[in-house]
């Protein structure tokens, strides 16, 4: 149902536009000022967040006051040549509402939390400024009404994800972390915008009210034939992948633990990473009309949580294990939508985002807390091995627990195979183009800890 | 402009070049640039509110897309001159940067091939002005006028032929009376395509442009990325000039051109050297250009031209910052260079956020350009829409390394040396220029209405049907 009202307009431009702003405010006081007040910063940020949040509640009370249908907000054209138009146009229905309320409150607490946890921390404003960034991409992402508007958000919040894993930038390992997960955003996104693509091709457009039929999510359907949505699906799959760090691209998200702890809880256990759930949840009809699809998501899903619950195991850090525990959670969401199990999903989407979030901005402290449990247990008898320690033979558990402390080589295969050649056929050809023009060649550094893209985060 | 206006402004510039060379005179520089630019906005503006019409038989005109592209050159040389460190403004770098300005202006507002090639020729001599002299790099300069040479001669033999056709007019009516056959039309094209792939550094005819942007100074090689003759060499004269063979021998040349964009994105990811880098990423945006100037439909053109527009502000951007880097730190080696965040904050954020304007950020002209340029080729193309992808996908890979490895992480140095990050001059010039790319993205539609009506008739024009009676 399309709302001209100016009020959903002002509601939904709001929600985005105010984290932009904080954003840009956020970022000219640091390049303009010397010593910015950590004060500001945060009620700034807080405050756009707060509003976001109000504006939320406000877009819900205003969506079931027009019957709980689904409204499509339009903005006009972006930009228009002949036979294409970039249409800018918002949905606002349950599902997107629910996520934006969940999004806009977990920022919220997370914001509140970080002014003590960050207070005097050197990237304090740099902190809020990337949170701010994050919550536009995600708010425009949450509300997006089409398949390319949805990707400027989840670009956004790709580029806001890898700046803040590189939050402590005087260490190697966090910009390894970095460059890790850029590299698999990078590569995964494709998938996104081949998605878009194709919709284009098939059906002339890339908005959900063209790839789906009109209905309530989320069986409204779709026009695309079974072949096609395959397709689709396929390639949003290689998108969620990524994001959600899921088989076999699930490697960076351990590794973007190097984070600060806020940042960790809202990207990697709240929100980010349950954005590629989001995408799956919202291509629902496409996916219902896929067989193979559904049975793609649904192995991709099973892999990554078996890998991930296995190899958790073998963790020592507590935010390495939440993570693993984050993979494998959102691995059992995928196998949820490959047998189409929406509401389930969801709630577990929003369960999960929450528990995590409490989990990962408590684990600083959950080393103390085991010591003093500890203590008081002084004298308790160990805890007993699970059942799989007790029943599978002493040799298959040592070479499971070999593997999966090696997290399964993925890493090391998906270089083996496909980055070094690459990189090695590139190497040789670009020594002899310089030796043919330039007539020398520039032999490196020896760095044993270079960031050639072979040795990018593997650690 | 009219063209007495348009032919004593390159004469104008030239003298300056002339003086600068063997007196030079920052502020003159600056003032002739400042000129250049003021007059070709004015220009722009007329031509947003008339609609220029041309002359049959005029060696120079100034239409939309010379609108589009004059001020564009004259914004990167007026960036250049006021932003690049004063140790690379020599005579002979000034003399370069305005020669080069006189050259664009001289080729945008080409309406006939004579004209074109002689701004041609001007813009490689501005080019081998600002080469290093020193005799490490003597390899380099003379295999510049190798690939000079191998660039430039089939675009003079394309003009013999058309001289003994009719003659050398951009205008459709002379174009029309050229009357060459077929397979006259289709030498002609190969001959001007691998002119335009010269320019654009396709391969094999690519290695001495990011060879040339590691080592010249930072000025010349703005110049060279933000005046792409390649596509509007293809737009202007091989459409035109050869509507019998245009759309189907540009399938050829398109895939030539995508190839050669995903050969430059996979040698951008190996390189060690910042500036070189670079060189590889914009080279394989300039074949990405000709890719999609070469779609031949209005989506693909559009994304193409506002490319060129978005590729010239990234590219000045991203390379004075390089150039600021290397004044102060004196290497240009990406090991050497590690860890500079913290002592240049502003260069920092300036780089990111250009990298990533260039990568095709939401919100900026490039992300436009891109979007534009994908569904264009996926009517016509969707393989090479889906090599876009990856070029994209490697180039952004590449610009981000660049930008983790040297303005993150710790550094290297054993002693913290006082330097200083970018002047208020410096950081205004390069933000002026992230800002244009972000409103120009947040607002195409003057460029795109700018640019509509040369579109529309390159479009015709590709399309037209081939009934025509040969003379030769």
């Amino acid at each position: 149902m399309n709302d001209p009202s100016p009020i959903s307009h002002a509601l939904t431009g709001a929600i985005i536009a105010l984290p932009a702003l904080a954003a840009l405010s956020v970022g000219a006081r640091m390049l303009l000022s010397r010593a910015p007040s950590e004060r500001v910063t945060a009620v700034i940020a807080g405050a756009s967040a707060f509003v976001s949040w109000v504006l939320s509640i406000a877009l819900l009370v205003l969506y079931r006051s027009r019957g709980a249908h689904p409204l499509d907000v339009d903005f006009g054209n972006w930009f228009s040549v002949e036979g294409y138009d970039f249409e800018v146009e918002l949905l606002v229905d349950h599902l997107s509402l629910l996520m934006l309320i969940t999004s806009t409150s977990i920022v919220g607490l997370v914001g509140r939390f970080s002014v003590h946890y960050l207070h005097r921390e050197p990237g304090f404003h740099r902190f809020f400024l990337l949170m701010s960034a994050f919550s536009t991409g995600m708010n425009l992402l949450v509300l997006s009404g089409s398949y390319d508007l949805l990707f400027a958000g989840w670009e956004v919040v790709g580029i806001a994800s890898m700046l803040l894993i590189a939050f402590f930038n005087d260490r190697r390992g966090p910009i390894l972390g970095a460059v890790r997960a850029m590299i698999s955003y990078r590569v995964a996104d494709v998938g996104l915008l081949a998605a878009g693509v194709l919709l284009h091709e098939f059906l002339g457009s890339a908005e959900f009210e063209h790839a789906f039929h009109e209905g309530v999510w989320p069986h409204a359907g779709t026009p695309l034939d079974p072949k096609g949505a395959t397709w689709v699906v396929l390639a949003l799959l290689l998108a969620v992948m990524g994001k959600s760090a899921q088989f076999p691209l699930s490697g960076w998200l351990p590794r973007a633990m190097e984070g600060p702890t806020p940042s960790s809880a809202l990207f990697y256990g709240a929100l980010s990473v349950h954005a590629g759930v989001y995408l799956l949840l919202r291509s629902a009809p496409l996916i219902e009309s896929s067989t193979t699809a559904s049975i793609a998501i649904a192995v991709v899903g099973a892999l990554s949580a078996i890998t991930a619950t296995l190899t958790g195991r073998t963790q020592t850090d507590a935010k390495n294990i939440l993570a693993y525990a984050t993979i494998t959670q959102v691995g059992l969401m995928l196998v949820g939508i490959g047998f189409h199990l929406w509401t389930w999903v969801l709630v577990h989407m929003v369960g999960h985002a929450s528990l995590r979030l409490l989990q990962l901005l408590r684990a600083p402290s959950a080393l103390r807390d085991a010591q003093e449990l500890q203590a008081a247990l002084h004298g308790a008898p160990r805890p007993r091995p699970g059942v799989g320690v007790r029943v599978l033979p002493e040799r298959f558990l040592a070479r499971l627990y070999f593997l999966a402390r090696h997290r399964f080589f993925l890493d090391e295969w998906m270089e083996r195979l496909l980055i070094e050649p690459l990189l090695g056929l590139a190497r040789g050809i670009d020594k002899l183009e310089r030796k043919t023009v330039e007539g020398d060649v520039d032999e490196p550094l020896e760095d044993e800890h270079a960031t050639s893209l072979s040795h990018g985060g593997a650690q | 402009m009219n063209a007495a206006l348009v032919l004593a402004l390159i004469v104008v510039l030239s003298i300056g070049a002339f003086a600068s060379y063997y007196r030079p005179n920052l502020l003159v520089a600056r003032a002739l640039a400042t000129l250049t630019f003021a007059l070709s906005l004015w220009a722009a503006v007329r031509a947003i509110q008339h609609t220029l019409p041309s002359q049959p038989g005029a060696l120079l005109e100034s239409d939309d897309l010379s609108a589009l592209f004059m001020p564009l050159s004259a914004l990167i040389a007026c960036a250049v001159l006021f932003a690049s460190p004063r140790r690379d403004l020599t005579g002979r770098a000034l003399a370069s940067v305005l020669l080069s300005l006189a050259a664009a202006v001289g080729a945008f507002c080409a309406a006939d091939l004579t004209v074109f090639v002689a701004a041609w020729c001007l813009g490689l001599y501005a080019t081998s002005l600002a080469l290093p002299s020193a005799a490490q790099h003597a390899r380099l300069a003379k295999a510049y006028k190798v690939y000079a040479a191998l660039g430039t001669v089939p675009l003079i033999l394309a003009l013999s032929i058309l001289y003994r056709a009719h003659d050398s007019s951009f205008h459709p009516s002379s174009a029309a009376n050229n009357l060459l056959t077929v397979e006259a039309q289709h030498v002609v094209f190969v001959l001007l395509a691998l002119a335009a792939a010269f320019r654009s550094g396709l391969f094999p005819l690519h290695a001495w442009l990011p060879a040339l942007t590691g080592r010249a100074p930072v000025a010349t090689s703005a110049m060279i990325f933000g005046a792409q003759l390649g596509p509007v060499l293809v737009a202007r004269a091989i459409v035109p000039l050869t509507p019998l063979v245009a759309q189907g021998d540009m399938s050829a040349f398109s895939t030539w051109a995508v190839v050669s964009a995903l050969y430059a994105a996979l040698l951008g990811l190996v390189q060690k050297n910042f500036k070189r880098t670079l060189g590889f990423v914009l080279t394989s945006q300039s074949a990405l250009l000709l890719f999609g100037v070469s779609g031949t439909n209005s989506e693909s053109m559009h994304g193409a031209l506002l490319g060129v527009v978005a590729l010239g502000l990234t590219s000045t951007g991203l390379l004075l910052v390089a150039g600021a880097l290397e004044a102060r730190t004196g290497s240009d080696d990406l090991v050497n260079l590690r860890g500079r965040g913290r002592a240049f904050p502003r260069m920092t954020a300036l780089f990111f956020l250009l990298a990533a304007a260039a990568i095709g950020l939401p919100g900026t002209l490039p992300f436009v350009s891109e979007d534009l340029l994908l569904h264009g080729l996926l009517h016509t193309n969707i393989r090479g829409a889906i090599a876009l992808l990856v070029v994209t996908v490697l180039n952004g890979i590449t610009l981000l390394r660049v930008f983790f490895e040297v303005f993150q992480g710790p550094t290297r140095e054993r002693r913290a040396e006082r330097r200083s990050d970018l002047t208020p001059r410096e950081a205004l010039v390069i933000g002026g220029l992230l800002l244009v790319t972000v409103i120009a993205g947040l607002s195409p539609r003057i460029l795109l209405a700018l640019q509509d009506h040369s579109v529309r008739a390159l479009s015709n024009t590709s399309h037209t049907e081939s009934g025509r009676v040969a003379k030769f």
